[in-house]
Formats: structure tokens, sequence, C-alpha cells
């Protein structure tokens, strides 16, 4: 049953989402080849900024509306098939709520991670080609290859660095996707609050999520004391207090999906 | 399940509520020891005047609300998920997800619930002249509602739950909810419907039961009710209910 709620989640956003990943390849590819088109018709800087620096500052922002989107966007079916009307679809399905949640999440996280992935995969694309174009430099193959190159000597140099490196590295990977996990579980706790009202569900949702906000900033700047002081004196200290980090995003992870499972299960507030 | 296992099975009671109360937060019972049996194969007229207790008593036979206390059993199981296998359910609202077509919605359908009769759904929506390609957002909300009810009626379900199904409709609409009901109900199962029209549905009622703020009021054959009051269902309704 998970499998078929996964599925069909991914069937009904998949339009959305794709068109959000072409538009930002679309974009990457675009500023790209128009910067190397560009760049080996003129020589003139001026002109040459006029042309790179509007997709420069646009591509800057489509990578933070490539991740920021498919949050809200996962936010709002949430809400809908959840809390609003389509909710007595979604709890008469004869599957238990920890998969309802455990479904949505599992989809907004993979659409958040992807689309994030291309937003900036297409944003460091022109900005790179920009950048080449902009110094002065006639984009060529050797160019492309130099990157690849380059890239390719820093993975070499990455599998013989420092295992306390690899750990960092490691745990700050770890701690983004939770902490993108945590926006997600988060956002989606604040509505089952927001559910229990029975008018204004969306200001009680927002409301709670100020609210968690809130309880949260508080944590993460004590975390932050605590880290600075401790973490400075080694390495090994900073992997420790940076693994407790880790720890606690995953904890909140959890009491998120546990405590939405619980309001939604058992204080389930349709109208 | 061999024939013996089957006969018990329809033996049984569809439903059992046994000392079930519903209380939100600290405020006034809703709904308070109720204790009541459907059988099978029966059309119950779930009445009452607005606010008393109907749509909170469906909630929690489907499985939506967690009573404060005492026990539901459906088809033999306590209400959770198992049991929202057993009920195909009709809310008073639109719950249609908008991002998906017809056919979108049928594939739903059969991915999670086993007794959906794929063919039956087709052919009715087909017979409305409803396009199955058609994106449910470009639709009206009297076509919405039409999807929604083949939907519920499509799945061979041995209880069906209606929600005021008839509500806010005009006649030809109504002529053709209670067509698609009647018509589509296998006739082992039970439907649970619930309305305070009474006059349109009395006929086909087998029994009712009038919900009052403080439990049930009255409640039987509507036959032997007609016979022992010397009214009609519509007329003993209006009594019952006079402020």
């Amino acid at each position: 049953m998970l499998r078929k709620l996964i599925k069909n989640e991914f069937v009904a956003t998949a339009k959305t989402y794709l068109i959000l990943i072409l538009v930002c390849v679309a974009f990457g590819v675009f500023t790209a080849l128009s910067s190397i088109l560009f760049g080996s018709l003129t020589d003139n800087p001026a002109l040459m900024m006029l042309v790179t620096l509007p997709s420069l500052f646009l591509g800057s922002m489509l990578f933070p509306v490539a991740m920021a989107f498919p949050i809200f966007h996962s936010a709002w079916r949430f809400y809908k098939s959840m809390a609003a009307d389509e909710g007595y679809l979604m709890h008469m399905l004869p599957v238990p709520t920890w998969m309802l949640v455990f479904s949505k999440g599992i989809v907004g996280t993979v659409w958040v991670l992807l689309s994030s992935l291309f937003g900036m995969a297409s944003y460091v694309l022109s900005q790179a080609t920009s950048t080449i174009v902009l110094a002065g430099h006639d984009f060529t193959v050797s160019d492309a290859l130099g990157m690849i190159e380059a890239l390719e000597n820093m993975l070499k140099k990455g599998l013989n660095i420092d295992p306390n490196i690899v750990f960092v590295i490691v745990n700050v990977a770890l701690i983004t996707l939770l902490s993108l996990i945590l926006s997600i579980l988060s956002i989606y706790l604040c509505i089952a609050i927001g559910q229990l009202w029975t008018a204004h569900r969306i200001l009680g949702s927002v409301l709670a999520y100020f609210a968690l906000n809130a309880v949260t900033n508080i944590l993460v700047s004590v975390m932050l004391v605590l880290f600075v002081i401790i973490a400075v004196e080694s390495l090994t200290a900073f992997n420790i207090v940076l693994s407790l980090c880790t720890l606690l995003t995953a904890a909140c992870c959890v009491a998120c999906y546990l405590v939405t499972v619980h309001l939604f299960k058992n204080k389930l507030n349709l109208q | 399940m061999n024939t013996q296992n089957v006969t018990d099975s329809l033996n049984t009671p569809i439903l059992t509520l046994s000392g079930v109360s519903k209380s939100y937060g600290n405020a006034k019972e809703v709904l308070s020891n109720l204790n009541m049996t459907f059988p099978r194969g029966k059309v119950v007229g779930l009445l009452g005047p607005n606010g008393c207790g109907k749509t909170t008593l469906i909630k929690l036979i489907c499985g939506l609300h967690q009573p404060t206390s005492g026990t539901i059993i459906l088809n033999g199981i306590p209400v959770g998920p198992e049991s929202k296998a057993f009920i195909s359910y009709l809310p008073e609202r639109t719950y249609l997800p908008n991002d998906i077509s017809v056919s979108g919605l049928m594939s739903l359908f059969l991915d999670f619930f086993a007794d959906f009769d794929a063919v039956r759904a087709e052919n009715l929506l087909t017979a409305m002249g409803i396009d199955l390609n058609a994106r449910i957002k470009t639709l009206s909300k009297g076509t919405k509602e039409k999807i929604q009810l083949i939907m519920t009626m499509s799945r061979r379900s041995p209880l069906y739950i209606l929600d005021e199904p008839i509500a806010g409709v005009d006649p030809a609409a109504r002529d053709f909810i209670l067509d698609t009901i009647f018509s589509n109900k296998p006739p082992e199962s039970t439907i649970i419907l619930s309305t305070h029209l009474i006059y349109d549905i009395e006929p086909v009622l087998d029994d009712v039961i009038f919900l009052g703020r403080n439990g049930v009021i009255l409640g039987g054959s509507a036959k032997e009710l007609r016979e022992h009051y010397g009214k009609n269902i519509d007329q003993l309704f209006r009594e019952v209910y006079r402020v």
C-alpha cells in the first residue's frame, strides 16, 4: 500500500515538478549557450555585460525558487489532501495514517532535492559560462575539458584526505538533508496543528509555524553557542558537536513526524 | 472460506456500536452511550435535524473520528484502517482531487479498493456523458458530485454510508442520485443514509433511526413504526422533532 501511495503522489505531482526542472535545465543551457555565442561575436565588454548580467541575475533567482517552490507546493498539497475536503478521500483509504504522512513526506523530499539539484546545476552552468565570457575568454572545448579535469582532481584528492575531514563532509551532507526533511515535516506538523481549529485553519497553521520557528531558533542559538565554545578545541571536538547537531536534527524530524501522525490519527478535524 | 463461514458472516450484523460516546474537548457530549446494531442487506435512514450528531456518528463509523468511549465493530473487526476497505463513504463535501483526470481517479480507486468495479464505473460515467480524460478541475460542481456518487456506488462494499446525498439538489438531480444508489446496491449490502429530507427517501427505507442530542430517540423497522403510530415517517419525524 505504501508503494501505491508513493506512486500516486508522484503521478499527481510529476507534471508540476518536471516543468520546474525543465525550466531550470532550459535556463541553464540557454544562458550558457547565449553567453558563449555572444562572447564569440563581440569583444565589447559593455555590450557583453548588458547581455550576461540579466541572465546572471535571473540565474541567482532561479536556484532559491527551485528550492523553495517545492517546499511550499508540498505544504499546500499536504494541507489540501490531509486537512481540507480532499481529506475525505485520503483518510478513507484503507491505510494507516503513518503511511499517508510518510508517502507525502518522501515524495516532497525527493522533489525538493531534485529541483534544488537542477536549480543549482543550472545556476552554476550559467554563472560559470558568463564569468568566463565576461573575463574575455572565448569558451572553448579545452575550457570544458579543463573544468572536468579540475573536478576529477578534486575527487581524487578527496579520496586521500584526512578521515576527520571526510567525517565533517558526510556530517554536513547529512545535516543538510535532514534539515531539508525537517523543513517539510515541520510544515506538516503546523498544518496538523492548524486543522484542529474550527475556522481559519490556514491562519492557525501559519501561527503554529511562527511559534515552532521561534522555538527552533532558540534551540539553534543555544547549539551555536555550544558549538563555538566546544568545537574550537579540536577537529575531534568539532566532529562530536557536529554529530550531536545531526542527531538532534534527526530527532526533531522524528518528533515532527510522530506528532503529525498522532494528530491526524486521533484528532482529525475535517470540516 | 467455506459455506458455513459464508452463512455465519452473512448472519452477523455489518455494524455494531457498543456504549459509544463522543465529546469534543470539554464541551458537552455530542453522542452519548449509543448502542446499535445494523443488519446486512438493509437501507437504514439516519434521521435527525441539523446538529444532532448524524455526521459525527458517521465519522466515528468511518474511523475519521475516535470515540471518547465505547467500541465500534464493522464487518467483524474494530474500526480502523482495515475496516475502511469495507465502507464506501459519500461525504457531504466534494473530495475529488483537482490535479488528476477522471480516469486517474478510477486508477486510484482500483489501486486502493479491491471491491471497486471499474467497468461499472466506466459505464455509469459514459452514460452521464462524462469524459474520462477530463481533468477534475475543469468540471462543474454538479458533475463532480455525480462522479463522486458513481465512484462510491461502483464499489461492491458490504456497507455504504451516504451523508446527506440529496441535500441542496434539484428534483432531477435527486432522481438521478436515488436511481444510481438503489440500482447499484448489492442485495446483501447495507446502506446508511443520513438525511433530514425524509419525504423523497421514505419509500426505500427498511429501518429508521431518529437521532437526538441525547442519543437515539426512536428506531426500528420503518414499516412497523408506520403501523404502530399510524403515520408515515415524514409525519413522525415532524412530530418527534417539533420545537
